[in-house]
Order: structure tokens, then sequence, then C-alpha cells
């Protein structure tokens, strides 16, 4: 493995502006952030501190107003909208804070769906059903999101993130909106998944004891490293 | 608060710009058919009134009283008592313009009155005793002079009134044998008449006109003689300037000579030129005059119907006729006719027409047919007070003007009707705009909640803001459709008056505000009366749709079936023939059964979908994605909440059906208007030469010019006589006349097209009859029928023909015929050669219409007094005035507005799916889901709701048009059996529907990828 393959994500002086009517907004402003293949980082940091841009500039959602975003080895700032789509298909899983799972079909069928979407064939797919099982579903895959509860339904985000089988994994605050006891036991689900694929992993979280599970903690403060996140001990 | 409804307003421009489309398109369509229905009763008053020749005709009701007066006076006046001595004064006046010879004054003594011995004078000279009583000879008045004639006496009782002693007296001349009785008004003076009557103001002009019928030997010409009754009319140029009815086909009318009609000059050979003998009653000499033209009456039919009460606009006069001037027929027919009225046995046995005939001025008439005969019946009565109890005035205006007045109530009605769908529609679209977006005014209003503002406040802005897109969408709807009216040209030929304008805009202003009341604030208002936290849980609760919980398409579709039923027995579709000045019948319930038809079966048909998308939805299988992953994803969210698919197909199926039903009605009407003109004139053109041209041998081939495609020739005679009754046969070649004219299937009675033209063209005596003449002898097919067919000559040739087939009605002849039968057999028989008639065929279209007739003017006509007709040009006179109408302006605007309104639609659909479903499209694009497979989602469901709406609302349309048509059963002549389905304005209507479908899903798709991802992940 070279030196740059181990790094999964190099953000080089990366800053993130928008204009708005009330003046320009730096979300994030002059990040330097490197994270070797494999591990866990835990984004902590107050609201509105920047967390979910830096997550969406790694997951090539968004592109830098300035600064390189190099992911896996691809400098996302010189891709197109297409590319971009194209290049999060087959390395990234995302888990979104309000689940987003396709309401018409079922928790099953979520997974599927991505499946086909990265194109791991049959086999990841069947897989699909054994990790539900994995995530304590079994039982719950041909119901629709709205028969679920809320950890359920993360459970099925998560399975929908890792069926592509990504080298990446980014989660922005998967667990908001559930209670303390339901959140360990997602996070490290998610962990427990992540690291049986080999995979990196960056979640931003608000929850200490959940960043408490991460290999690494940043703070992010008015789209700025505030240094190590600091965590109860 | 206006601030911030103005904000509001503009911050949520994708449900402003729904909700202002929505009012404007309502009001917009409300306002162009209003605007279309004013511009088209303007069209149908100068329609209506356009066939009028002769606006009002004031007879005078004694047109042969003498123009000699007897004034008797008895002095003293008043009552008289017995010995008291009086005198009597009778003075006799020559009003006419001739003078008055051999007049004889007879004033037998009152038995009341002891004459006084040599007290009878004449202009003062003694008289013998006894004169009066005997006839007193005055000899010569001349005209403008009286003569005074006196006697004096006792009173031998008491008498009431001295007037007594002299009522008896009578005077009487030469010309005017029949005695005046004394202190009878005197005659009305045609001249003075026609002053008074031009003097009034709305008069355009007047022309004295008379006619009288005299036996039959009166015209002769050498040793040819008509052995018909003659029609004499008298009419100066004024009169011609001021009615162009009459046309000279050969000569010029002159002063002091005679002008024939066609009939009469061909029957006295009489083609260029001679003289005719025109025997006078009342032992009157003939009289001798010239004949200087030949003229064409076929237009002045108006001038020689009856003016009686009872039988008013039947057709009175000969065909062979003789116009003279007016003062020919004062001096010397009048005096005539005076005489044989006088006799004993007169042989003239109706009284002469002498009437004024007035113009009215036609531009200061109302446009609406009823406020133009308000002016109208104004003006006759004002014609009537010149002179009362004396004339007598047949108004041909006002009566033309009541049939265009129900006929524009009917119009309106048919118009509302309509174009009523499209309203309804429009706010529907308002509305189901309303009900995409109101997640997001929900959250809005439970925010605005949250801060304290008051439950009164919101209703307060929801007013406003109501109000704002009321005057913003009737603004825009107002411009749209006077800008739309115009540009299609709906008021082409007629401004309508500013009132009526007025009128129209108030009522599309009425509907705009009914439109956003019951489309927005209603809804918006029940919604926010309830609690926030009811109106979250609503948003996420899946509820059946309230017209499928009241069950309102089975109760639509028994409305619609109850009132069909109705309609039916009470005799609302079946076919009422209009005849001339008379109006339609038209069922209001015969247009209301399609309204209801449309929205409930629309209802019931997405019912049944809704049910086939559940039976699917059980069966969907977890399946792989692998293959198909975009189809396979369109199908499971169409199955699986099909809801918001089934409100999608409302909308646009109930638009498809809308502009379905409207496009095919339009076009029936419009094949219809065709055929019944097609069937007033016979073919496409039809070509009549001037009686009495000689045509070259090839004048047929002559016709083909270019555009026309075949040419058939006819010859009519109206004095084939059948028993002792003269009626009208045609003789058609059997072998072309199918090409050219439309033989519908209807006609017949016993028989079809088919075998009555295979009977003429196989037996050369086979004739058609029509139905009145084989009731009244009795006549079936197979029976022989003895005719006699006059020849060129005059001479009855008797025929034995077998009838073939009876019939109602004949192309060609509206008026009718009364038998048909095989030229060739026909021109054998009377030995000419010269057909009177030509029809020809040509594409039908206007442009080609006009173009022949305009190359057959510059061709054979330039040689030839030719006649010509067209399809194009022809003015049904025997059709409802509904049948004139542009029906097509009408289609065009109702079709830009269902176009406009299927734009609405689709809009509305795709971008209130994009709302609603935006997060789950973000979250496939951040899945990595490709921009075009995305583009192919979003226009997958809309592309399956537009398929399914067009296939749903094209079958819905076509049976509403089946429905609506049953009206044109009584506009129309030919009334339609079936639809005629414009194929290639349903397939643009389609595919402009599909092509919207995916302009807007790319244009959704663009938007989408445009958006920024983080913050849609970002909504809650």
């Amino acid at each position: 493995m070279t030196a740059s393959s181990e790094v999964a994500v190099d953000l080089r002086e990366v800053r993130r502006h928008y204009r708005t009517p009330s003046g320009d907004v730096h979300a994030v402003d002059g990040v330097d952030l490197q994270v070797r293949a494999g591990r866990a980082l835990a984004i902590m940091g107050p609201s509105g501190g920047g967390k979910s841009t830096l997550i969406a500039l790694i997951g090539a959602l968004e592109k830098p107003t300035s600064g390189t975003v190099t992911v896996l080895g691809t400098d996302l700032g010189a891709l197109s909208d297409e590319q971009r789509a194209t290049w999060r298909r087959g390395n990234v899983g995302f888990v979104f804070q309000a689940y987003d799972l396709l309401p018409f079909l079922t928790a099953h069928e979520n997974v599927a769906l991505q499946a086909a979407l990265a194109g791991v064939g049959a086999t990841a797919r069947d897989d699909a059903e054994e990790l539900l099982r994995r995530l304590g579903l079994d039982g719950h895959v041909d119901k629709l999101p709205d028969q679920l509860s809320g950890g359920q339904k993360q459970r099925v985000g998560i399975a929908r993130s890792l069926i592509g089988r990504p080298r990446l994994v980014l989660a922005d605050e998967p667990t908001g909106g559930l209670d303390s006891a339901t959140s360990a036991a997602v996070v490290r689900a998610l962990l427990d998944e992540v690291h049986r694929l080999g995979a990196t992993a960056i979640v931003v979280t608000h929850d200490p004891r959940v960043a408490e599970q991460f290999d690494e903690r940043i703070d992010l403060r008015d789209g700025r490293l505030a240094g190590p996140a600091a965590v109860p001990a | 608060m206006l601030g911030y409804v103005l904000r509001d307003l503009i911050r949520n421009p994708r449900r402003t710009l729904a909700s202002v489309a929505g009012v404007a398109l309502a009001v917009g369509l409300l306002s162009g058919i209003a605007f279309f229905v004013d511009a088209s009763s303007a069209q149908m008053t100068t329609r209506a009134i356009a066939p009028v020749s002769v606006d009002m005709q004031a007879g005078i009701s004694a047109p042969l009283a003498s123009p000699l007066t007897l004034v008797a006076t008895a002095s003293p006046t008043g009552r008289i008592t017995a010995g008291q001595p009086v005198t009597v004064t009778l003075v006799v006046t020559n009003t006419g313009s001739a003078p008055a010879t051999a007049v004889v004054l007879t004033a037998p003594p009152a038995p009341q009155l002891r004459v006084q011995p040599g007290s009878t004078t004449l202009d003062g000279t003694p008289q013998a005793d006894g004169a009066l009583g005997s006839g007193l000879q005055l000899g010569t008045v001349a005209p403008g002079t009286t003569r005074r004639a006196t006697y004096a006496g006792t009173a031998a009782v008491d008498l009431p009134s001295a007037s007594l002693v002299s009522a008896t007296a009578t005077v009487q001349g030469r010309e005017d044998p029949k005695p005046v009785l004394a202190n009878t008004p005197p005659p009305l003076d045609l001249a003075t008449l026609g002053t008074k009557i031009a003097a009034i103001p709305g008069v355009r002009g007047v022309a004295p006109l008379m006619s009288v019928d005299l036996p039959a030997g009166s015209l002769r010409s050498g040793a040819t003689t008509i052995d018909s009754p003659v029609t004499v009319a008298a009419l100066d140029s004024a009169f011609t300037r001021l009615f162009p009815v009459i046309a000279t086909t050969r000569g010029e009318v002159v002063p002091g000579s005679a002008s024939l009609s066609g009939p009469a000059a061909d029957r006295l050979n009489l083609p260029g030129g001679g003289s005719v003998d025109l025997a006078l009653p009342g032992g009157a000499q003939p009289l001798h005059l010239p004949v200087s033209a030949t003229v064409d009456l076929s237009l002045a039919t108006q001038l020689f119907t009856s003016r009686s009460p009872d039988t008013q606009g039947d057709v009175t006069g000969s065909p062979y006729v003789v116009i003279v001037d007016t003062a020919t027929f004062s001096s010397a027919i009048m005096p005539a006719l005076r005489a044989d009225a006088a006799s004993s046995a007169p042989v003239v046995k109706v009284a002469p027409v002498v009437e004024v005939d007035a113009a009215i001025s036609r531009q200061a008439l109302s446009s609406d047919p009823t406020s133009a005969q308000v002016t109208t019946q104004g003006l006759r009565r004002t014609i009537e007070r010149v002179a009362p109890g004396q004339i007598s005035v047949v108004d041909n205006l006002s009566d033309a003007l009541t049939a265009a007045g129900k006929d524009t109530v009917l119009a309106k009605v048919l118009f509302i009707f309509l174009g009523l769908p499209g309203v309804l529609l429009a706010a529907y679209l308002s509305r189901y705009a309303g009900g995409l977006l109101a997640e997001a005014q929900r959250r809005e209003r439970a925010t605005l909640r949250a801060r304290g503002i008051r439950p009164a406040m919101l209703l307060r802005a929801l007013a406003l803001n109501t109000a704002a897109i009321t005057v913003i969408g009737s603004a825009l709807g107002l411009a749209l459709g006077f800008g739309l009216v115009s540009w299609l040209g709906g008021a082409a030929t007629a401004s309508p008056p500013a009132s009526a304008y007025a009128l129209s805009v108030g009522i599309a202003l009425l509907g705009a505000v009914l439109t956003t009341t019951i489309a927005l604030y209603v809804p918006a208002r029940r919604a926010l009366l309830r609690e926030v936290a009811e109106e979250r849980r609503e948003v996420a609760v899946t509820t059946t749709p309230f017209w499928m919980r009241a069950r309102l398409d089975y109760a639509l579709l028994a409305m619609a079936g109850i009132v069909g039923l109705v309609t039916w027995l009470t005799g609302g579709y079946k076919p009422t023939a209009a005849t001339e000045a008379q109006s339609v019948s038209l069922s209001f319930y015969v247009l209301l059964a399609p309204l209801l038809f449309w929205v409930g079966a629309t209802l019931i048909v997405v019912r049944g979908l809704l049910a086939l998308l559940g039976r699917l939805r059980t069966r969907a299988s977890v399946a792989s994605f692998d293959r198909h992953l975009v189809r396979r994803t369109v199908l499971l969210s169409v199955v699986r909440r099909p809801q918001a698919l089934a409100s999608g197909v409302i909308a646009l199926s109930l638009t498809a059906a809308f502009g379905v039903s409207l496009m095919t009605f339009v076009n029936t009407y419009q094949a219809e208007k065709l055929a019944d003109a097609r069937f007033v004139v016979g073919g496409d053109v039809r070509v009549t030469p001037g009686t009495g041209s000689s045509l070259p041998a090839n004048f047929t081939d002559r016709l083909r010019v270019a555009g026309v495609s075949q040419v058939t020739a006819m010859q009519q005679s109206s004095a084939v006589l059948v028993g002792t009754e003269k009626r009208t046969m045609v003789g058609v070649d059997p072998a072309v006349f199918p090409s050219v004219a439309h033989l519908d299937s209807g006609f017949f009675v016993d028989t079809t097209p088919q075998r009555a033209v295979d009977a003429l063209m196989h037996d050369p005596n086979a004739v058609l009859i029509d139905q009145e003449l084989a009731r009244t002898f009795n006549v079936q097919t197979g029976d022989d029928v003895h005719v006699q067919v006059p020849s060129q000559a005059g001479v009855p040739v008797p025929l034995t023909l077998h009838a073939a087939g009876v019939f109602t009605n004949f192309p060609g002849f509206p008026q009718g015929v009364d038998m048909v039968g095989n030229l060739a057999t026909f021109q054998a028989a009377t030995a000419s050669a010269t057909p009177s008639t030509y029809l020809l065929r040509t594409d039908g279209s206007d442009a080609t219409n006009t173009a022949v007739v305009s190359a057959l003017r510059a061709g054979p006509g330039r040689s030839t007094t030719l006649l010509i007709d067209s399809t194009t040009t022809a003015i049904n006179r025997e059709q409802s005035t509904l049948a004139a109408l542009n029906l097509d302006g009408l289609g065009r605007l109702e079709i830009a507005f269902t176009v406009l309104m299927s734009a609405l639609g689709i809009g509305i659909f795709v971008f209130g799916l994009l709302l609603q479903r935006r997060k789950e499209h973000v979250t496939l694009r951040a899945l990595g889901l490709r921009g075009r497979s995305l583009r192919t989602l979003i226009l997958g469901e809309a592309g399956l709701a537009a398929v399914i709406s067009l296939l749903l609302g094209t079958g819905i349309g076509l049976l509403m048009a089946l429905m609506s048509v049953q009206i044109l059963q009584s506009v129309f002549t030919i009334p339609p059996r079936s639809i005629t389905v414009p194929l290639a304005e349903l397939g643009l209507l389609g595919g402009a529907t599909l092509v919207l479908s995916v302009l807007a899903s790319t244009l959704a798709a663009r938007m989408l990828r445009r958006a920024s991802l983080v913050e849609l992940l970002r909504e809650e």
C-alpha cells in the first residue's frame, strides 16, 4: 500500500462559502484533514459549525469553493456532477440523519436498490437479507419504512450504505432522532460492519458517547478545525 | 399585513404561479367565451337580417279608393228643431293627379227635410229641382279642383244633428264608378305617404311599389299569349337603387317601357326586345308597351308575397311578371282596376298592392337582436301612426329579429355549456395545485401560530392572499381572453356594444371570485381552523378522497343517466326542424347530461384504476433492481401510492376529455354546416346561366376551370302538370349527379340513394317523387305517374313516368322540388337541350371555391350572364341562424385553452410531484443515480399519468361529443348520425400533451440537479 493509498481522505485548505441574502457564509473555512484508510473518525462540534458541509464535500455531494478534496485517490473538485454521482455510487455509502429511505420500497428493496445502483450484482443482493438480519431486522425485511421504528429505519439505512461494499462510509448525525440506548446500538452495528468491510468511516455526531466509539475525533467550529474533540472519560 | 401577504406571494412563486394560472385560465376562458358570445350575437343579428331585402312595407289598406271626395255639411250645425230652415252644402274635390270625367253627384233629399223649391245650385248656378236626387252631372273635375252644390229646406222633425240630412250623398266618375260616400276620409296619396315615412328618423329611404295579379291571357306579344296569370309590378329606379333585388339579365330598364321576367320573356319568345300588349280589366284599352329588358327576380320573392295577415309570407306572384314604371301603373292600370272593382263581376280577385317600401338604417340597429327588435318595432308603430287605419305595415325586420333573438339565447346557452367544463376545469386545477402545495402551507401556518399569530390574523391574511390572487388572475385572465378572441378572430365581423362587453367582464370577474373562493379560500380556511397537531397528523395519514367516500362518481353518472332519460322521454333528442323565421327548440338538459357524464365517468374510471392498482400492489414482489432499475422504481412508486397518480389522472383526463369532446363537437358542427351548405347549393358551386342565354355547345367543358373535378347539368321546369296542378320537376344526369351532390340516406323514405340513382340510370322514365306530392296524389313506388311537360314552345307534352322512390329532401332544392327525373328524358320531352343549372364539385375548401368562382366569372362568365353560388357564400335562408354560427372561432379559442390547461395540469402534476418527492429524488441522486435516470424516473410517472389520461380522456371525450351533437339534430337540415372525429387535431392534442410531459420532466430534473443536495437532505 502506497503512502497516498493509506490516506483515504485528504483535504487541503478546503473552503466552502455560500452566498445568502444576509451575506457570505463560510461553512468550511480552510480545513486541512487527512484520514487514513480503515479508520473511523467522528466529527463533532456545535450546530452550524460546518460538520455536514464537510462531510458533503468528502462525499462528493458538494464542490469546494477552493482547496483540494482528494478521497480514495480521486480529486473530487475536478469531477463533473455526473462523474461525482458515478464516483459516489461505487465508493461511498451514506447514512442520513432522517434515514431518507424510499417510502414505497420495503426494507429489503431499499437495500437491493442500492446494490443495483452500486452494480455489485446478485451476490451482494443476496447478502442484503443476511446483512439486515445481522443488523437485527430479522422479520422486518418486507416492511415499508412507515411500518418501522426510527432505530429500525436507521439500521436499514446502514444496511443500504454498506450493501455496495463501499470503501468509505459517511454518516451525518445517524443517531439524531434516536434515544441513547438505540444510538449506541446503531453506531456499534455500523462500526462493526464497517470494520468487517475494512472501510473508512466518517461520522458527524453531537453525542460524545457515540463519538467515544470512534478511532479519532475532531472538533469543527465556525468552519475550522478546533483540534481533537474531547470525550468524557 | 398587506406587506406580509405580498412577501408570502413573492416568496412562494410556485404556489402563487399555479394558483394565479388556474384563476387566469378560468377567467380567460369565461371572458373569452363571453366576448365570443357578444361578437357572435352581433353576427347573428347581421346574419338574421341579411336575407331581408325589403325592411318594411307600408301598404295602403284601400288601394282602389277613388280620388274624388265629397264633403257634405249642413247649416246651422248641431241640433235642429222641427220647422227650422237648413242649408246643405256638398263639395266635390278631385284629390287625384288625373282629371275625373263624367262626374255625377247624387244627393237624394233626406226624408227629415222639406226641400225648398228652386234652392238647388251648382257653383252658384241654379239647377232644376230634383237634379241632385237623380244625379247632378258635374262633367270633368280637374285635378285639385272642387265643385260646390247647395240646396235649402226646412226640418220636418227635430233632428239631433244637422249632418244627418246629408249623410247619404255620393259622388262617382267614369274612372272610379264605385260611388264615394259623403264625408269619408280622402284617399291616401302614395307620394304623401312616402314623404311622411321618409321623414321618420331611422328610415334610410323609401320607394313606392305597386303590383297586381291579372288573369290568364292578359299578356301577349303578337300572336303569342301567356295563358297563365300575370303579375304586373310597378317600380322606379329609386326602388332598385334602394333594394337591389332585381338583376337585369338583358337590356336596360327604361321608363315608359316594360321589363319582363325570364319565364315571361321565354314564353313570349322575347329574349331581346319587342313589345307586349297588356289587357286591362274594367273595359280599359290594352296597354301597349315596348320591352326594354329581361330581369331576374329570383331574389325579389319578397315583393311578390302575400301581405294578408293570414297568408303573410306566402309567395303569390306568377313567374310571368311585367314590370312598368309607377306613372304608367297609376295613370293606366289603377283606373282600370277601380273600374273593374266597381263592376258587377270583377275579373281581378285580389286587390292590388299599393305600398311604400322603407329601408331602415341598419347600422343604427343594436347588435343585440332583442334590442334591435325594440327599435324596429318602434319604427313600425311610428310608420303606422303616419296614417292610422289607412295603412298596414309588414315588418320584415322584426320577424327576422324575433327568431335571431331566440337563437342568440340558445347560442349563449350552447357556448356557455361548451365552455363551462373548461372553467370548472381551470378552477379544479387551481384547487389541485393548492392541494399539492398544502403541506408547505401547513408548515408555514404552524410556524406562525407557534410564534403567537392569532387565527383571526391568519384568516385575514388568507382573505388578502385570495383577493390578491383574484385580482392578479382576473387581470391576466381578461387580457388572455380578450387577446385570444381578437387573435383567433372571434370578433371578426361584428363589434358588440361596450355595454355587452362590460356585462361579460362582470360575469368573468364574478367567475374569478367564485373560483378563488371555492378553490382556494374555503379549503385553506377549513384547514387553518384545525389544530396544528391535527394538521400534521393529517399530512401523514393517507385518506380516501372525498369523492370516493361520497360516491360522487356514481351520483353524477346516475344524474347524467336520469337527465338523459328524461330528455329522451320528453323528446329533447328528437329533431325539431327549424323553418324560416322560426327558432329551433334546444333543451337545456341536452347540454347538462354530457357535463355530468364528464366528471362522473372520469371519476368512476379512476376508481377502477385505483382498484386495479390495489390488486397489483398486493401482488408486487421483492424483485431485482439489477435490470430495469428505473422502470421497476416507477412501477412500485405508482402501484404502492396510487393516489398521487390518480389525482393527476383526474386533472389531466378531465382536460383531455374536455378538449376531445370540444374538438369533436366543433368538427362535427363544421362538417354538418358544410353538408348543409352543400345541400342548399347542390354541389360545391352552382352556376345558373341567365334566362335566355344561348349557351355554347361546350359550355359544360368551359365550366371545368381549375379546381373543378366534376360538372353535372340539371334542367328544371315549374310548370309540369300533374293532374291539373302545376308542379316543379328537375331532370338530372344519374351517371354524374351522385358524384357532385351528396345524396343522404335520410333524404329517401322507401329507398336508398344508390337504388334511386340506379333506377334513374336503368329506366329513362323513372322519377323520384316528393313525399308531399306522393301523399297528395296517393303515388307509391312502382306506380305510373302521368304528367305533361311543357315543351320549349309551351305545348304540354304527355309523359308517363314510373315512380322509383319517395324523397323528403333533394340536394340543390332547399325549398323543395316535386319530382326528379332523368335529364335525357326531360330534354327529349321539352325539346330543349339547354340545362338551367350546373352543379360543380371542388375539394370543398373555401379557398378553392373562391378561386373557382373567380375563374368562372373571368372565363365563361365574360360572355354569358351567370348567377354563381357556392357553399362558401351560400346563405341558407331555410335554416336557423344557429346554423350560421362561427363555431370554428369558439373551437379554436377553447382548444387554445385546452392546450394551456393541459400545460398547466402537467406542470402542476410534475412540479407537484417534484415538490412532494424531491427528498426521494435527492436521496437517489446522493446514492449515485444518474441524471438521465432521474429524468426518466420523473418522466416515467408523468408520462404514465399523461398516457392513461389521454386514453381515458379520449374515450370519455368522444362519448361526451356523441351526447352533445344531439343538439345539432334540430339545427341542421341533414341531422348528424354520428360524430366526425378530428383525428389530426386529436393527434396534435395528444402529441402536445406528451411533449409537454417530456419538457416539464426535463425541466424538473434539471432544477433538481441544480438544487443543493445538502440543503435538501437537511430538510425534515
